[in-house]
């Protein structure tokens, strides 16, 4: 059945709020505009004290109330915390684990526990529900305690969810609880006054259903997520992750290709070459900030599951050819795999055959030229897991 | 919350708001922000919202020639005429950013090599010359592309360049232009789109300042 499309709002866009799922081992690119003042050295000085800034969607007289301004003075000091923290490492020279380490180990409980006595003066008042929501938006791990005390004081239908896309979920996630986080959503999606919010809503529990292998709630959520609020960016990702008719959807058989091997340009790589391989098209290029974060992980599953029979193939969008010999090189990553440069990037037969409109993107096809995963599900930690899972019993674990 | 909604709450918290802090200052700043987003949306005129997905990237930033504007008209001791001041802006759609006319490449993106945010002049009327193009200062961004934050330097929401273009002392015709390529290479919290060139013209004769 039809769902109308909602009127859309204007300005307010969705950011990207991709990590709903509370079992996540981690939160996948949720965005985060935290603005400092303008800098005018490098990244490592942090010459002001960053602010949180947020849409105009605080009404002014929660803007205006003394005890939300003295929270965020208090949270964006912490968020600071966090990130001064970081920019002394990196200036110390720190390894890319050793930065990840800062993450993985951060605990939230403390700062939970600092900005309490704000909720406590808040308590029951339209501006505490505005603060939750400020602290699930912030770019620092949330505490599952603020989550479910976020869930238990915010209306499903409060406006202070508004106050950005990423709060919802962060409350749902790390809440910890999916069947009162999947009824709390559900309220969301049939209530909330703030069409971008219930596009959120629905995003989330169009992945609770995957997760419960519950394909008819996926299928009418879908629709109503893609019909409902087709310019937003939930219902994009939707369309990309969940769309019963994609192409790259596990389970199909992966395009045919012919590319040329970049190491030896006579030799040409085609998905018949690779039959009986389980391997990973790794659509990148050495400009694109989140392929290089992905680096890590790929050398990690290259290095694990490469002897046993595993391959990655990356096929660069870059300008000039000479920039992956460049960065392999010169930079950290040698890559020590199949790679390809494909002429004409993104304008591309090739990306257009695999539907490929930015990067970093990724397919993980099985021996017998299926797909076995995509995007998703092969970034960042997901990468190894989705791999131990695809070649299980080939990996020695 | 409709736009509506959204305008009159941002009107009110922006008239409202004195500032008092630095922390409400951000918070004002960024109020009155949408507020003038809000009322460009009312004029046809938005910034532009990206519709995730196109290919290239084209929606994720509009870049577009902001204003003309004639800083003197004489220039002492030298010869030479106006100085003229063209403004070209570069309204990232929300949630995108790119790297700024000079990158700093953080740690954590060690090889990666960027695209830097450039304006290039490509033709100009005879006797006009360039005399400076000035960006504004990036502004950190942060991105979580792998899961932990990471801060970047970057040009964000609108971002102006300011070319300053010294015109011939006898004047230039009335169709004359400066025709100016921009490079910019953008993404958004998940995904990066390819670098994209596009070529604009500032109209450089008498007259009223270009909006």
């Amino acid at each position: 059945m039809a769902t109308a499309p909602e009127p859309a709002t204007p300005g307010r866009p969705f950011m990207s709020v991709r990590e709903t799922i509370a079992t996540a081992p981690f939160r996948l690119l949720l965005p985060l505009l935290l603005v400092a003042a303008p800098a005018t050295a490098g990244a490592q000085e942090r010459t002001a004290p960053a602010g949180l800034r947020f849409d105009p969607a605080v009404p002014a007289r929660v803007a205006d109330d003394p005890r939300f301004a003295a929270f965020l003075d208090d949270l964006a000091a912490h968020v600071d915390a966090y990130f001064d923290r970081r920019a002394r490492a990196e200036a110390a020279g720190a390894t890319v684990a050793e930065m990840r380490r800062i993450y993985e180990e951060y605990d939230p409980a403390p700062v939970a526990a600092a900005l309490a006595p704000h909720f406590a003066a808040a308590s029951g008042d339209e501006p505490s529900a505005w603060m939750l929501a400020a602290y699930l938006a912030a770019p620092i791990k949330t505490d599952a305690s603020l989550a479910r005390r976020a869930l238990a004081a915010i209306s499903p239908d409060a406006p202070a969810w508004s106050i950005d896309p990423r709060a919802l979920p962060e409350a749902l996630g790390p809440a910890g609880r999916p069947d009162e986080a999947r009824a709390y959503a559900r309220a969301v999606a049939d209530g909330h006054p703030d069409p971008d919010v219930r596009a959120v809503a629905l995003e989330h529990l169009i992945r609770d259903a995957l997760l419960r292998d519950d394909e008819a709630a996926m299928a009418t959520l879908y629709e109503r997520l893609v019909a409902g609020h087709p310019d937003s960016k939930p219902a994009a990702r939707a369309r990309e992750l969940y769309a019963p008719d994609r192409r790259m959807r596990p389970g199909r058989p992966v395009p045919d290709f012919a590319v040329a091997a970049l190491d030896d340009p006579a030799r040409t790589i085609t998905r018949d070459s690779l039959l009986g391989r389980t391997y990973l098209m790794d659509f990148w290029a050495t400009w694109c900030g989140p392929c290089i974060t992905e680096m890590p992980y790929l050398h990690a599953a290259h290095e694990r599951f490469g002897p046993h029979g595993f391959e990655i193939v990356s096929l660069s969008f870059d300008l000039d050819p000479a920039d992956v010999a460049r960065f392999r090189e010169e930079g950290r990553w040698t890559m020590p795999w199949r790679h390809t440069f494909v002429e004409g990037g993104i304008d591309s037969p090739l990306a257009d055959e695999f539907d490929i409109v930015n990067i970093p993107r990724a397919i993980l096809v099985g021996p017998d030229g299926r797909i076995l995963a995509t995007n998703e599900d092969l970034r960042g930690e997901r990468l190894a897991a989705t791999l131990a899972e695809a070649m299980a019993g080939e990996d020695g674990s | 919350m409709s736009a509506a909604c959204q305008l009159t709450t941002a009107i009110r918290a922006a008239a409202s708001d004195p500032a008092a802090d630095a922390r409400r200052t951000v918070l004002a700043r960024r109020v009155a922000a949408g507020t003038l987003a809000l009322a460009a949306l009312a004029l046809g005129t938005a910034r532009p919202v990206a519709a995730q997905g196109v290919r290239g990237g084209a929606d994720s930033v509009q870049v577009r020639v902001a204003g003309v504007e004639r800083l003197e008209t004489v220039r002492d001791g030298v010869s030479g005429g106006a100085l003229v001041e063209v403004r070209v802006a570069l309204e990232h759609a929300r949630t995108f950013h790119s790297w700024p006319d000079e990158p700093v490449v953080p740690a954590a993106l060690e090889g990666l090599l960027p695209i830097a945010t450039a304006v290039e002049v490509v033709s100009l009327p005879e006797g006009a010359a360039l005399e400076s193009i000035a960006w504004p200062d990036p502004v950190p961004v942060v991105v979580r592309y792998a899961g932990e934050p990471l801060e970047l330097l970057s040009f964000t929401d609108t971002t102006v360049a300011r070319l300053r273009l010294r015109l011939p002392a006898d004047g230039v015709a009335s169709d004359a232009a400066a025709r100016l390529v921009v490079t910019l290479q953008s993404c958004d919290e998940e995904y990066c789109y390819p670098p994209r060139r596009v070529a604009l013209e500032a109209p450089l004769a008498d007259g009223p300042d270009t909006p």
